[in-house]
């Protein structure tokens, strides 16, 4: 017994030891010193950019995705018939070399390049346009929404050659057809599933796309494993000029928690953290040598109020939130945004300068309380604030105007709640609350994306819109603005829509211009977004061609 | 040995009725979730159109108890759980790719619970209210009380950022030719790549303590108390009188008995281990069922959420029923009563 004892106790101590030992002190702070070029080199000798994100795409589908994730991957493994210059956005020949329109058919025709092929080798063709169209229009799911009520049909003229016939008149759709991706139909066809949802497609090659591509792009995907990482390689057959250091492979991996992330980039086993981190991650990763930039998107933060709840349903208590708001601290919280001006971001298209300009003043959200109908009962009407839950940052902000609005003699109470709740809230006016706090982004880089997507009665019901405006002046002059072709008329009646908007109805507050923080281990690649030249113009800052390796 | 074979029967029927009043439970309550999933899965733009066609797709559009006739065909006659709107594909395919890496993790911290709590509860036991009892006390108490994401993390930053023994979370890269079962250990293991074996334990090692340190701890503490419990029976001192050596001692007539409170626990504890370990998976980068089964939650998913619960429920039975089979090996007199 007493050896036996003797035996344990000796083998409890020795565990103790090793586990002393290896609490030891770290031999690895890279933290404290300058980051070095990872080894950016896989066994084969070929560059690989190592990048996390929050969330990578369901599937490699682009007639499937509508977020910034999907973005990520469209834009460099598919194309599109035009594509945003990234100085302003607006749309410049790609796919396409030019095209008209006839306003007498409203037929938009476009000539196509005659030098692209597909990864696998074959031809870029009229008819894989038609195929990708009326696939997008049939599965009527992702970018689907911007085409769905407008083209009629798509016509192919010869192998260079392509007409979309529209229903309607739709002035932003050259814009718009930076979203539509061109796929491989004769691959596609060729892995179509017999059985499907798609009629006599089949499936339409959805099976295929789950973890396969099909595109022209400068990448293709060599491996996909749905909500956890994607690989690309460099296109061997594309059309394009490779860049001479661009990465050849490229790894996304997703990562929801920041302390992980952090500890790959410091580490080395990535070079990149993709999307908008945290201002205190940010700032202990710039201490350490890391590179971080702000990377302005085509959105804002907004404030949605519920103009059909009460009290927000007064302008006047509306306009004193507007007041309430303190629009520099919100900036500075978010890390220094851009301040918004209006409901559309300076950057965008269509974007107006002329709008009523609310500005953080107490006095001012008094005078308008005491004009409004809730002025003697404010207190039994309470103003309910909800965030999406797991974003501290926009917490703080709702914390702001709720401590300022309760200056003024509010009852206010926050709540944070899971995605999913907070979408399922916004599908009905009864459930959506006074207000919400929400980045908006646009779809195309017009105002009109936004206009739409925010304000329209079409597409109420969902998270972008808690203001429940259903105003019919303000829809017929959304429609009237989308239906106009003509670029100068059509800006001209966005701005028109603006001032309505931000003088007469102020179904909102706007914070400051969406702005991702991406940090970067400089030594690793050089990127334009560090030279401070490129606008997050729709994830183009993350075509991946435009990456210089070193090392 | 036909007592046993009616033991294991009855278990097994008894399982059965259970998961299916359980699918049928769950998918009721999914019915009464507010909210519409299948509009929260077409996201804000998708119309009433396309909606429509997806419900009726699904078949929510049915009727309760034919929707789940339907879902149950489906697993019994195809394996199939429908479609997930969460992923967007089938669900018995997300099971295939994420289930196998937790199962393994799972597994391996299930080993690591019974062999080091046996061990340092039988310490413990042994060293009774001596500075090793009270040593191992402190150290269980500290792992009882600490959340297993608060050592991840510590563990992380120490093994694998700063010493860099161990990878900051993920799995080397299996090529696609040795992947059979979607378990990298157990792969690498079935074709014979050692190399890339050990890397896989290496992957496993830090997110298995984490997960398992807590069950550890409390299994110590219970083996402990069964054990200290046992020492002072009667049946002890008569073998002590009767010559037995100590170790037979130990190992026969302490151990045996002490086996049964321990062997119960375990069996919850290890059952349990699959749905607490979506925040190690997490840290880990370990894309496995338990963060599946969060995200299906999270986005309403309800043939996820169902195919999540049935999975749950058949580990937990079965771990269960091992357990009581392991029980009823201990204990001849529950082996008895069980075959009635």
């Amino acid at each position: 017994m007493k050896h036996f004892k003797k035996a344990l106790c000796g083998l409890l101590a020795a565990s103790m030891m090793v586990s002393m030992a290896a609490c030891g002190g770290a031999t690895n702070t890279p933290a404290t010193t300058t980051p070095a070029a990872t080894d950016s080199t896989a066994a084969s000798g070929d560059t690989i950019l190592r990048l996390t994100c929050t969330t990578t795409p369901d599937t490699c589908d682009p007639a499937k995705g509508s977020g910034e994730n999907d973005d990520n991957l469209y834009v460099n493994v598919y194309e599109a018939l035009v594509k945003p210059n990234t100085a302003d956005g607006s749309a410049e020949p790609w796919l396409a070399t030019e095209w008209a329109y006839d306003e007498a058919t409203n037929t938009y025709t476009f000539q196509l390049r005659d030098d692209v092929v597909f990864a696998d080798g074959a031809a870029f063709t009229a008819a894989d346009v038609k195929y990708s169209m009326d696939r997008m229009l049939a599965i009527n799911d992702g970018y689907a929404y911007l085409y769905t009520n407008y083209v009629d049909s798509t016509e192919v003229i010869d192998e260079r050659t392509v007409a979309f016939h529209l229903n309607q008149t739709y002035g932003p759709f050259i814009s718009s057809l930076e979203k539509f991706y061109i796929l491989n139909a004769t691959a596609m066809t060729a892995n179509t599933e017999a059985a499907g949802d798609y009629g006599e497609n089949g499936d339409y090659g959805t099976k295929y796309l789950l973890n396969h591509s099909a595109g022209s792009g400068a990448y293709e995907v060599t491996a996909f494993e749905v909500n956890n990482s994607y690989k690309l390689a460099q296109n061997a057959a594309w059309w394009g000029e490779a860049g001479e250091a661009a990465p050849k492979n490229v790894e996304m991996m997703q990562l929801t928690d920041a302390a992980t992330s952090k500890m790959l980039l410091q580490s080395g086993e990535v070079d990149l953290l993709h999307g908008h981190q945290e201002s205190s991650t940010v700032a202990s990763l710039t201490a350490g040598g890391y590179q971080s930039a702000a990377v302005e998107e085509y959105g804002l933060d907004y404030f949605m109020i519920n103009t059909k709840s009460q009290p927000t349903d007064d302008v006047h208590i509306r306009k004193a939130i507007s007041y309430a708001c303190d629009y520099d601290a919100m900036s500075k919280i978010y890390g220094g945004c851009a301040p918004a001006t209006g409901p559309i971001p300076s950057s965008l298209w269509g974007y107006s300068a002329d709008t009523t300009q609310f500005t953080y003043d107490l006095e001012k959200a008094k005078a308008e309380i005491a004009q409004s109908a809730y002025a003697d009962s404010l207190a039994s009407h309470p103003i309910e604030i909800d965030y999406i839950q797991g974003n501290g940052e926009t917490g703080k902000l709702c914390m702001l105007l709720a401590e300022a609005l309760q200056s003024v003699g509010f009852t206010v109470s926050i709540e944070e709640v899971p995605w999913v709740s907070f979408c399922d809230n916004e599908t009905d006016v009864s459930t959506s609350p006074n207000i919400t706090n929400c980045f908006v982004t646009a779809s195309y880089p017009e105002a009109g994306s936004l206009l739409e997507t925010k304000y329209a009665s079409w597409t109420l019901g969902n998270y972008n819109q808690n203001e429940w405006l259903q105003d019919d002046a303000l829809d017929a002059m959304i429609l009237d603005a989308l239906s106009t072709v003509n670029d100068d008329e059509r800006s001209q009646k966005y701005a028109e829509i603006q001032r309505y908007i931000t003088g007469e109805v102020v179904p909102s507050v706007y914070t400051f211009v969406s702005t991702a923080k991406p940090v970067w281990n400089a030594a690793s690649f050089d990127w334009c977004v560090a030279e401070g030249n490129i606008r997050g113009v729709l994830e183009w800052n993350f075509y991946y061609n435009d990456f210089t390796m070193l090392g | 040995m036909k007592k046993s074979g009616n033991m294991i029967l009855k278990k097994i029927l008894h399982m059965v009725f259970i998961l299916l009043l359980l699918s049928l439970i769950v998918f009721s309550f999914i019915r009464l979730i507010p909210g519409d999933p299948v509009k929260s899965s077409l996201g804000p733009l998708a119309s009433e159109d396309t909606i429509a066609q997806y419900r009726h797709q699904l078949y929510f559009d049915r009727p309760l108890l034919v929707q789940w006739f339907h879902w149950l065909t489906g697993v019994v006659t195809r394996g199939d759980f429908g479609t997930s709107l969460y992923t967007h594909r089938a669900v018995s395919l997300d099971i295939a790719q994420y289930l196998p890496k937790s199962l393994e993790l799972c597994a391996l911290a299930a080993l690591l619970i019974l062999v080091l709590g046996v061990f340092f509860g039988t310490l413990a036991a042994l060293f009774k209210n001596t500075w090793v009892d009270n040593l191992i006390r402190f150290i269980t108490y500290l792992g009882v009380v600490t959340p297993a994401y608060a050592f991840g993390i510590v563990f992380l930053l120490i093994f694998a950022y700063g010493k860099g023994a161990f990878p900051i979370g993920g799995f080397p890269t299996i090529p696609a030719e040795f992947v059979r079962t979607g378990a990298p250990a157990l792969d690498c293991l079935l074709s014979g790549q050692f190399a890339l074996f050990v890397k896989c334990m290496q992957s496993y090692f830090l997110p298995c303590i984490s997960v398992a340190i807590g069950s550890i701890a409390y299994q110590a503490r219970i083996h402990r108390s069964s054990m200290v419990e046992n020492v002072n029976a009667d049946y002890i001192a008569f073998a002590e009188v009767a010559g037995v050596s100590k170790g037979k001692l130990i190992c026969k007539h302490l151990m045996k008995p002490s086996f049964i409170p321990t062997l119960t626990v375990y069996g919850l504890q290890v059952a349990s281990l699959l749905g607490n370990a979506f925040i190690i998976e997490n840290i880990f980068r370990i894309n496995g069922f338990s963060q599946y089964a969060l995200n299906v939650i999270l986005n309403k998913d309800p043939y996820g959420i169902i195919a999540v619960t049935i999975i749950f429920g058949i580990i937990f039975s079965v771990v269960n029923m091992l357990v009581d089979i392991g029980v009823a090996m201990l204990d001849p007199r529950i082996r008895l009563r069980g075959g009635q």
